[in-house]
C-alpha cells in the first residue's frame, strides 16, 4: 500500500498553523529566550509560551482543550500533541459532522514528565514529612492531587486524545528518546503500507522546559551556555562553536492513510511516505557511536524501502541539535552519503530541541516551508563544521519534493524517514 | 468552630475546583454524578481535598452513599425499617433528606443521588466532632 500523509497540525513557538509557521520563518525573530523564568538559569530555551500561559494558541483545538476538564491530567508536552491532533484531524477533512472513524489507531512519542517541582505538594517530601501526617502512606503529601501521577505517566496523554475523539483503535505511546516522533511515524507507515490498517493518527508532543527537565540535560553537559544577554543567539548546529542544544517545546500531528483510502474520501495529499529506517547504536547509553554507521544503516534502509539512490534526495531536515558529539558525526555521514547535493536544514536553530517530539515537530516544518515555498537558512549561521555538505545558508526557494527526516537520540536510537511532498503522480 | 455555612462555602469552592465551574454553579442540591458528570476519579479527589483541606479522617462509602443502596437492599433481606439503617448510617443527614433518599432509592434505574449538600452535611459533623 502507498502511504500518504493528509492531515498535519502543529503547536509550538513558531506557530500553531503551516502558514503561521513560514510566517515565522520569514520573520526571522529569535524566539529563544533566557531560561531563567523555567527554574534554572543559564541556557537559552525555546518556549511556546510563558511558564505561566498554556501556550496553546487561539484556536477551536486550543478552546477545546480549555474548555476540557482533565486537561491538568495531561503533563505540558502532552498538551501540546494534543492540541496539534485536534488541528490535524480537521486539516485532515474530519470534523465532528464528519469524525475520524472510531476504530483508528493512534501512535504517539511523548517525553517523560519531569517538572517535579512544578506538581503541587509533591516537593518537598523527605521521612520526617511523611511521619508527621500519620500512619497511612496515602496521607501522606496532603498537598498532592489524589491523580497526580497521571501527568507522570507517559501514555495518559494518548488515552486523553481518544476520550476527546471518541476513539477505540489501538493506543501505543513511544517513547526512544530523540527518535521518538519519527520512529512513531515509521511504524503508522509501515502498519498502513503493509494493510494492517488503513489510517493511524500519529501525534508527538514534549517539554523539558521545567527546573527538573533542565537539570537532567545540564548535569549532563549537553545544554550550550547562554547568559541572559545573548540567550536570543540560541543553539549552533553544525557550527565550529557547537556548544550544546537549546531545550524546545511543542507538538505536531499527522492523519497518514493508505493513498487509496486517501482519495476514496477525497482528501488533500500534504506528501507520500516512501522508506523508513531505524536501528540502534547497541553502544554508550547517551553518546552517538562515532563512527555513525549505525545512523548511516538507518538512513540507507530507508532509502532503500523508498527505491531511490542519495541523489534522489533533494532536501533533508537533520537532527542537527548544536552538540559537540552529535553534529560532528551527523556532518560526516551527510557528506559520504549525499555529498553537496541535498539542500541540508537544521530547524533546531529555529524551534530549539523539541526532544521526543522534534521529527514530527520538523517534519511539520518543512510542509510549511514547502507551502510557502521557501527554506529558512541555519539560524545566524556564519561558518560551519564542513564544506562538502550544502547547509542552507541564506533563504533559498524550496528545491524537488523528495527529501529526508533524520532523528538521532539518547540510546543510539537512529531513526531516517523518506518522503515526497506534494500529491503523488498516479 | 466553623459555623455550617462557613463549611458550605469551603466544600462548594472545592467541589467548583475539581469541575471546573464557579462557586456560583454549585448548590446544596446539585447531583455530583448526573449534574456535573462525576466519575469515581472525581470522588477520589474530593476525598483527598476533604482530608486535606478539613483535617478530617473521610469514609468514602459514607460521604459519597456508596453504602445507601446496599443498606435498602438489606433493610429488604431483612425486614427492617430503612428509616433506622439510614439513621444508624448517615447520622449526620436531616431526617428529611433520609426520608428522600430511602423514597428515591426504591425506585427502580435510580440515578446516582449524591448531593454537594450531603457531602458538606458530612464534614460539618466531622468538624464538629472534631472540635
Amino acid at each position: 500500500m502507498r502511504v500518504v500523509l493528509t492531515g498535519a497540525g502543529i503547536c509550538s513557538a513558531a506557530g500553531h498553523s503551516l502558514a503561521g509557521v513560514a510566517a515565522f520563518f520569514a520573520g526571522n525573530n529569535s524566539p529563544f529566550v533566557p531560561s531563567e523564568t523555567f527554574g534554572l538559569p543559564g541556557y537559552a530555551v525555546c518556549p511556546a509560551s510563558s511558564p505561566d500561559e498554556d501556550g496553546l494558541g487561539s484556536d477551536d483545538a486550543a478552546a477545546r482543550l480549555r474548555a476540557w476538564r482533565r486537561r491538568a491530567c495531561v503533563q505540558r508536552g502532552g498538551r501540546f500533541a494534543l492540541a496539534a491532533a485536534l488541528r490535524a484531524v480537521s486539516h485532515a477533512g474530519f470534523s465532528p459532522a464528519c469524525p475520524l472513524p472510531p476504530e483508528t489507531p493512534v501512535l504517539a512519542a511523548l517525553g517523560p514528565m519531569l517538572d517535579a517541582a512544578g506538581e503541587p505538594g509533591l516537593l518537598p517530601l523527605h521521612p520526617a514529612d511523611a511521619h508527621s501526617v500519620g500512619e497511612p502512606a496515602d496521607d501522606a503529601a496532603p498537598g498532592l492531587a489524589a491523580l497526580w501521577l497521571l501527568r507522570w505517566l507517559p501514555n495518559t496523554t494518548c488515552a486523553a486524545l481518544n476520550q476527546l475523539l471518541d476513539l477505540h483503535g489501538e493506543a501505543l505511546t513511544v517513547n526512544a528518546a530523540c527518535a521518538s516522533a519519527t520512529q512513531a511515524l515509521g511504524q503508522a507507515f509501515r502498519r498502513i503500507a503493509t494493510g494492517e490498517v488503513e489510517r493511524l493518527l500519529v501525534m508527538a508532543g514534549d517539554s523539558r522546559l521545567s527546573a527538573h527537565g533542565l537539570l537532567g540535560y545540564a548535569k549532563a553537559r549537553a545544554l550550550c551556555r547562554r547568559d541572559a544577554a545573548d540567550a536570543s543567539r540560541g543553539p549552533r548546529p553544525f557550527a565550529p562553536d557547537g556548544d550544546g542544544f537549546a531545550p524546545g517545546e511543542g507538538g505536531a500531528a499527522f492523519v497518514l492513510e493508505s493513498l487509496a483510502a486517501a482519495r476514496a474520501r477525497g482528501a488533500v495529499v500534504l506528501a507520500e511516505v516512501l522508506g523508513y529506517g531505524a536501528g540502534c547504536d547497541g553502544g554508550s547509553l547517551t553518546a552517538p557511536d562515532p563512527s555513525g554507521r549505525y545512523a548511516e544503516a538507518a538512513v540507507r534502509a530507508a532509502l532503500k524501502q523508498a527505491g531511490l539512490a542519495p541523489e534522489a534526495i533533494d532536501w533533508i531536515a537533520a537532527h542537527g541539535t548544536g552538540t559537540p558529539l552529535n553534529d560532528p558525526v551527523e556532518a560526516a555521514l551527510l557528506a559520504r552519503l549525499f555529498g553537496n547535493g541535498p539542500a541540508v536544514l537544521a530547524l533546531k536553530s529555529w524551534l530549539g530541541h523539541t526532544s521526543a517530539a522534534c521529527g514530527a515537530l520538523e517534519l511539520a516544518c518543512v510542509l510549511a516551508c514547502r507551502e510557502a515555498g521557501f527554506m529558512p537558512p541555519i539560524r545566524d549561521a556564519e561558518t560551519f563544521l564542513r564544506s562538502d555538505v550544502r547547509f542552507v545558508r541564506t533563504t533559498e526557494p524550496f528545491p524537488g519534493p523528495v527529501g529526508l527526516v533524520e532523528s538521532f537520540g539518547f540510546g543510539g536510537q537512529n531513526a531516517a524517514l523518506v518522503l515526497r511532498l506534494g500529491t503523488p503522480e498516479a | 468552630m466553623e459555623t455550617k455555612q462557613a463549611v458550605w462555602t469551603r466544600v462548594q469552592t472545592i467541589i467548583a475546583d475539581i469541575f471546573d465551574r464557579t462557586p456560583e454553579d454549585i448548590a446544596p442540591e446539585t447531583r455530583i454524578m448526573t449534574d456535573l458528570g462525576g466519575e469515581s476519579v472525581d470522588l477520589l479527589e474530593i476525598a483527598v481535598r476533604l482530608n486535606a483541606d478539613f483535617g478530617i479522617p473521610v469514609d468514602e462509602d459514607t460521604v459519597f452513599l456508596k453504602s445507601l443502596r446496599y443498606l435498602l437492599a438489606e433493610c429488604r433481606a431483612e425486614g427492617r425499617r430503612p428509616e433506622d439503617a439510614l439513621r444508624e448510617a448517615f447520622p449526620y443527614l436531616s431526617p428529611e433528606r433520609r426520608e428522600t433518599l430511602a423514597r428515591e432509592a426504591a425506585r427502580p434505574q435510580v440515578m446516582p443521588l449524591l448531593c454537594a449538600g450531603d457531602i458538606a452535611a458530612y464534614v460539618a459533623a466531622a468538624v464538629r466532632r472534631r472540635g
